[in-house]
This record gives structure tokens, C-alpha cells and sequence, in this order.
């Protein structure tokens, strides 16, 4: 449910504030994606359809074909997770994984808004990374 | 998503979505399209409750610096206050002289000079002829005086001349006054005029000799001449010596 608000809250905020917060936001949509995707080994479908509604913001936003990251990143998406969570990692490590994979991503995707931030600006990503971190913790005890 | 049939089945519907997309550009544009439509749409409330949330908080802003303008204006004002005070105190040796050169500074009354051209004897009807008229800003009535003294007034005028009846004359009559009382006079062709009647006949007529006669001008008053009795009979006597080559027309009365 977090997710969902978080994601109206993006699509009503994206386009509203400065060009450091439309690319935190961007960033953030990609982070619940893969968040959504690699947080349990077997997908469900809430998951699988907020994955789908954050990608489609993003997609969106950046002008790129709609649901090209449903049908193209699903396959790759779906092995990473197989890997994952199929191996006793520490949720800290798949946390910092998936803050990479969506730094990595988003720089594929948005490679002009890493050329105008400011290094100050980064510290709003560290935000994201904590979310993660929490929210992967939570969801750890919830499913013991 | 292989165990999961739902999302299984989700994957193919959004992959047909896709397909149609990719190759009908135009259905995906209006998706997009709509999409920004009901983005601008929900953001409206939010749009307009942040704009009065700004405008109230620049109000609050602005309201705490006009408040602060308020005060300092307040102390300035109280400053500037006691330092006119002040100088009230320092200047308030010369208020003497402010009032004579500003408060009680004499109206003069607009006058021009004039000759006598003609009957200058005063042999026929006790009237002279003056070199100026209409077009000097000569009118009807005005007083001809030398001094303050009258001499007599305007009776008919030309562009470039004017016809003065003296106060001796029996053409001549005016309102007077003598200790504030008003009358009515008329010359009588010798050197005094007499009294034809108080204006306001309540009061008893109350005449001493060597009163002044004065009439009054809008500006000045004009002296007439002085009370004096022939056969118990109150008249008014004018100064024998006038400068008949000093004559001024009074043009604003």
C-alpha cells in the first residue's frame, strides 16, 4: 500500500519541483521496480503489477516506449531474482544490489541528469538506499 | 512468474499491449496523452491549495515586515517629533517676527497711477476726466484716491479714459462708516458731504465731531474725511489739500 501512494505521489510531484527532484524521482520509481521484482523469489501479483505501474511512470516521464521494460527487463529480471534469492545473502547485500542495479539503470536511461547534479545532490539518493534497507528488513521479518 | 499464473498471464496481456503499441505509435501517443491529462487534472487541488498556502505564507511574511516597517516608522516618527519639539523651543524667540512678515503681512490693493486730463478746476460739476479707461482695467464705482484718502469714483468710462466724480460732488454717494455704524452719504458741491440716513436706523445716531469717516475696501480702508457739525447739523468735512497730481485708481475693489 506504501508503494502505491508512493507512486501516485511521484506521478503528482514529477514535473512540479526543480530538475534535481524530477531525477531523485525518477530514480525512486526505478528503485520500487526492481524492489518490487527482486524482493521475493516467487513474484506475486501486487508486485508484479506495481512493478508495472512504476516502470510505466518512468517510461512516461523519460518518453521511452510504454511497457518496453515490462516485456524486455522482466526475463533479465526474473534470472537475477532466481540467483538471488535462492542463495542465503544477507539483505543488506541484495539492498545494495538493487540500489546499484537502479543507479546503473538510471544512468542508461537518464545519462544528462548525472552530468548536472552537484555531488551535494547524491545525498538524496543515500535516502532511497535506506528506504531499501529498511523496507527489505521489514519484509524479512514479516516473511519468518 | 512461471509458478505464478496470474502474473503469467498479465506478462502476455502487457506484451500484446506492447505489440499494439509498437506498431500503432498513434494509440500509444494518446495513452501517454491521457496520462498527462489525468496528471493535470489530479494536481489541480493540490496546485491550487499549495498557491494559497504560498500566498498565505507570503502574507504572514509580508505582514511581519510591514509590522516591523510600522514600528521603526513609528520610532522615526517619534524622533522626528522631538526634534521638531525642540526646535519649536529654539525658534520660538523669532515667532514675533514670523508673524509680522507672514501671519499680519498687509494686503496691498492693486492700484494703477492716473492723470488728470481734463477738467482739472474742478469748475464744471465737480468732475475731472483721468487718463486711463477700460482697457487699464478701469471699471464703474472704483475709488480714485490719494493715499488713503479719497478723492472720488469712477463714474463713466471710455477704452482709454475715465470720468471721476469727486466726493464733493451731489453726484457723489456712498456707504460710510463712523465708529462702525453705517450711513449713507451724498457730496452736496461744497467741501463737505452730509448724512442722508443710518442704514440700520435702530440705534440712535450718536456723531462727535473729529470722528473719522472711513469707507471700507476690500483691503484697506479708505479715509473719507471727519465729522463736524454746521448749524447742528452733522456733516462730514473732507481734507482740503489734495495732491491731484498723485492719483491712483483702485482696481480691485
Amino acid at each position: 500500500m506504501i508503494r502505491i501512494l508512493l507512486i501516485t505521489l511521484f506521478f503528482l510531484a514529477y514535473g512540479n519541483f526543480n530538475y534535481i527532484i524530477d531525477s531523485f524521482l525518477i530514480f525512486s520509481l526505478i528503485n520500487l521496480a526492481f524492489y518490487s521484482f527482486l524482493k521475493e523469489k516467487k513474484l506475486k501479483l501486487f508486485d508484479f503489477i506495481i512493478f508495472i505501474s512504476s516502470s510505466y511512470l518512468v517510461e512516461i516521464f523519460l518518453g521511452l516506449p510504454l511497457f518496453v521494460s515490462v516485456v524486455v527487463l522482466s526475463i533479465p529480471l526474473l534470472l537475477i531474482s532466481y540467483r538471488i534469492n535462492n542463495f542465503y545473502v544477507h539483505f543488506s547485500i541484495i539492498s545494495i544490489f538493487i540500489f546499484i542495479l537502479s543507479l546503473i539503470t538510471h544512468y542508461l536511461l537518464h545519462p544528462e541528469s548525472f552530468i548536472i547534479m552537484k555531488f551535494k545532490d547524491y545525498f538524496l539518493y543515500l535516502l532511497v538506499f535506506i528506504f531499501l534497507f529498511v523496507s527489505l528488513s521489514l519484509d524479512g521479518k514479516e516473511q519468518n | 512468474m512461471i509458478n505464478n499464473k496470474k502474473v503469467f498471464l498479465t506478462y502476455i496481456v502487457f506484451f500484446f499491449v506492447f505489440l499494439t503499441f509498437l506498431l500503432f505509435p498513434k494509440f500509444e501517443n494518446r495513452t501517454k496523452l491521457y496520462t498527462f491529462f489525468i496528471k493535470e487534472k489530479l494536481e489541480k487541488p493540490f496546485g491550487f491549495i499549495s498557491f494559497k498556502t504560498a500566498n498565505f505564507i507570503s502574507l504572514l511574511e509580508s505582514n511581519k515586515e510591514n509590522l516591523k516597517k510600522i514600528s521603526q516608522l513609528e520610532k522615526e516618527n517619534k524622533y522626528l517629533i522631538n526634534i521638531n519639539n525642540y526646535l519649536k523651543t529654539i525658534t520660538s524667540k523669532y515667532s514675533d517676527q514670523y508673524s509680522i512678515f507672514h501671519e499680519n503681512y498687509p494686503r496691498i490693493p492693486i492700484s494703477i497711477g492716473a492723470s488728470i486730463i481734463g477738467n482739472k478746476n474742478l469748475l464744471l460739476n465737480k468732475s475731472f476726466v483721468i487718463n486711463k479707461g477700460s482697457f487699464n482695467g478701469v471699471n464703474i464705482g472704483n475709488y480714485v484716491i490719494d493715499g488713503i484718502n479719497v478723492v472720488g469714483r469712477i463714474k463713466s468710462i471710455t477704452n482709454y479714459n475715465a470720468e471721476v466724480v469727486t466726493v464733493t460732488s451731489s453726484d457723489y454717494g456712498d456707504e460710510v462708516f463712523v465708529d462702525n455704524q453705517l450711513f449713507i452719504v451724498s457730496g452736496t458741491n461744497n467741501n463737505y458731504l452730509s448724512f442722508l440716513r443710518q442704514k440700520n436706523d435702530i440705534e440712535e445716531i450718536s456723531l462727535k465731531k473729529n470722528q473719522r469717516v472711513v469707507i471700507k475696501n476690500e483691503f484697506v480702508d479708505l479715509a473719507l474725511g471727519k465729522i463736524d457739525y454746521i448749524n447742528k447739523q452733522p456733516v462730514i468735512i473732507v481734507p482740503q489739500i489734495i495732491d491731484l497730481d498723485n492719483l491712483r485708481v483702485l482696481i480691485n475693489d
